[in-house]
């Protein structure tokens, strides 16, 4: 019985000291972006346009049609439920509040925040963080900010993307089935949609940004020693922001809608 | 002046698997110091550790007599900047090519992202035969020529020290006249070395003094 509740406290201590160490990271990362370094702008500034090209520009070809599949499914099923009455008020309840911005997410984590977990695990098994350090050149400046800027900015502007093309594409995609003319569910979607609804789905967005991004830093810095850790950090990492993820989402759409 | 003084200094030993005895160690400017030792990997370590890459178990370290605090990476930036680093752990950032590993430090401290080498790199990568291989990604180059990027860049930092871990394995005997003339321009120009070497006659060109390290302790004898 005592090795159980040992163990059960050795985890949440554990847990307890990562989350912690994950929060101070976050706080040093963004302390940074409030009092920039006067060196390494123009390469911050690259690096960063680099990691939103990676992150945004070429997740739009899976992106696109993604949006367009599950907005068409949502219409379908909605448009057979309601009788096609509410359903413009329907999608935003779905899409924009809460499907658009934790699919983007998932998306993000499964193509871009796996990446940077094992790009920064193989900079620390090869010596390369130390290689920087040795120029003097800081790494939580060179390579966790423009990260958390290109992965939250990406994430933004690919929510926006989402719930476009899976409202206008998925509308398009069944408007063979529907008798409301798209006008009509503009008109619909307009009257339904509110600021909160447009200031929760930021909010998400950037706090699954700042999360992801501070995982897959977390899990990349600590694989220190073998090539062989790599896989299973990034396997870690996208475990974990998946469900931070979808804690953040619930405990949002709590605070906001109930 | 001292560029590295250590004072009551220790680390883990990779040999006795115990923690160095206790030992004080400095570096004044034009200073060279030839390591020999039963075990590399303490040696590695010790050259680590002048590099502050490994965080003391005790003691003090001064760079150019200011006492460096290990409780963050940021407080050791400025005197690992002016550290030059060639030995078995250095390596290239593998997704930028050799010019932009090159140009790495240049562009942080000017903001400049200008891609052309100025006439000291440019010299350097002629002599070790790099000129064709600059928008070459790290991954490309042969193991040799990896070592000489590595060496090219430590050496364009203009370091006020430099550590080397088997200079003849890193540049090539082939290279070693060479490199030799432009340590002899360093060693004038006050620049203070440590270096481990297995080479004789390198040896006997620099070293004025001699490390000892053994089961974790570290002497210095005079040369």
């Amino acid at each position: 019985m005592q090795r159980v509740i040992g163990s059960v406290g050795r985890q949440a201590l554990a847990s307890f000291n990562q989350i912690a160490t994950q929060v101070t990271l976050a706080y040093k990362i963004l302390r940074l972006m409030t009092v920039p370094s006067k060196y390494g702008r123009a390469l911050v500034r690259r690096i960063t346009m680099e990691q939103v090209y990676f992150t945004a520009v070429q997740a739009l070809p899976i992106i696109v049609p993604i949006a367009i599949l599950i907005g068409g499914m949502i219409i379908i099923q909605f448009s057979r439920f309601s009788g096609q009455y509410d359903l413009g008020k329907i999608t935003v309840l779905i899409i924009v509040r809460e499907l658009g911005p934790i699919l983007t997410a998932f998306l993000i984590i499964l193509r871009s925040a796996t990446a940077v977990t094992i790009e920064v695990g193989y900079m620390n098994v090869l010596h390369e963080v130390d290689t920087l350090e040795m120029s003097g050149i800081d790494p939580l400046w060179i390579v966790c900010v423009p990260r958390l800027v290109g992965i939250t900015s990406a994430i933004l502007c690919l929510f926006i993307v989402f719930d476009v093309v899976a409202i206008v594409g998925g509308y398009g995609l069944v408007w063979i089935i529907t008798y409301i003319h798209l006008g009509e569910f503009l008109l619909q979607i307009a009257n339904a949609i509110s600021v909160a609804d447009i200031t929760v789905g930021l909010i998400k967005a950037v706090l699954f940004g700042i999360t992801i991004t501070v995982t897959c830093l977390y899990h990349g810095f600590k694989t220190q020693k073998h090539i062989t850790q790599i896989p299973v950090a990034a396997s870690r990492a996208s475990v974990q922001c998946f469900i931070y993820c979808l804690i953040i989402s619930t405990v949002i759409s709590i605070l906001f809608y109930l | 002046m001292t560029v590295i003084e250590l004072t009551n200094y220790s680390f883990d030993s990779k040999k006795t698997g115990r923690p160095f005895q206790p030992f004080d160690f400095s570096l004044a400017h034009g200073d060279v110091f030839s390591i020999s030792t039963d075990s590399v990997e303490d040696a590695l370590t010790f050259l680590k550790a002048l590099a502050t890459l490994v965080a003391p178990l005790s003691g003090s370290y001064r760079f150019l007599e200011n006492a460096l605090s290990f409780s963050n990476h940021q407080y050791l930036l400025e005197a690992k900047k002016n550290i030059g680093f060639m030995t078995s752990h250095a390596a290239l950032i593998s997704n930028r090519t050799i010019r932009e590993n090159l140009l790495l430090q240049r562009a942080y401290f000017t903001n400049s992202l200008s891609p052309k080498l100025d006439p000291n790199a440019q010299a350097l990568c002629n002599l070790f035969a790099l000129e064709n291989k600059l928008d070459l990604r790290p991954a490309a180059l042969t193991e040799h020529d990896y070592r000489c990027v590595i060496a090219v860049r430590e050496l364009i930092k203009k370091p006020l020290v430099l550590l080397m871990e088997y200079p003849e394995q890193y540049i090539g005997i082939t290279n070693l006249d060479a490199f030799n003339d432009i340590l002899f321009d360093m060693v004038g120009g006050q620049v203070g070395i440590v270096f481990l070497s297995e080479y004789k006659n390198f040896i006997e060109t620099f070293s004025k003094r001699d490390l000892v390290i053994s089961n974790g302790t570290l002497q210095t004898v005079e040369g």
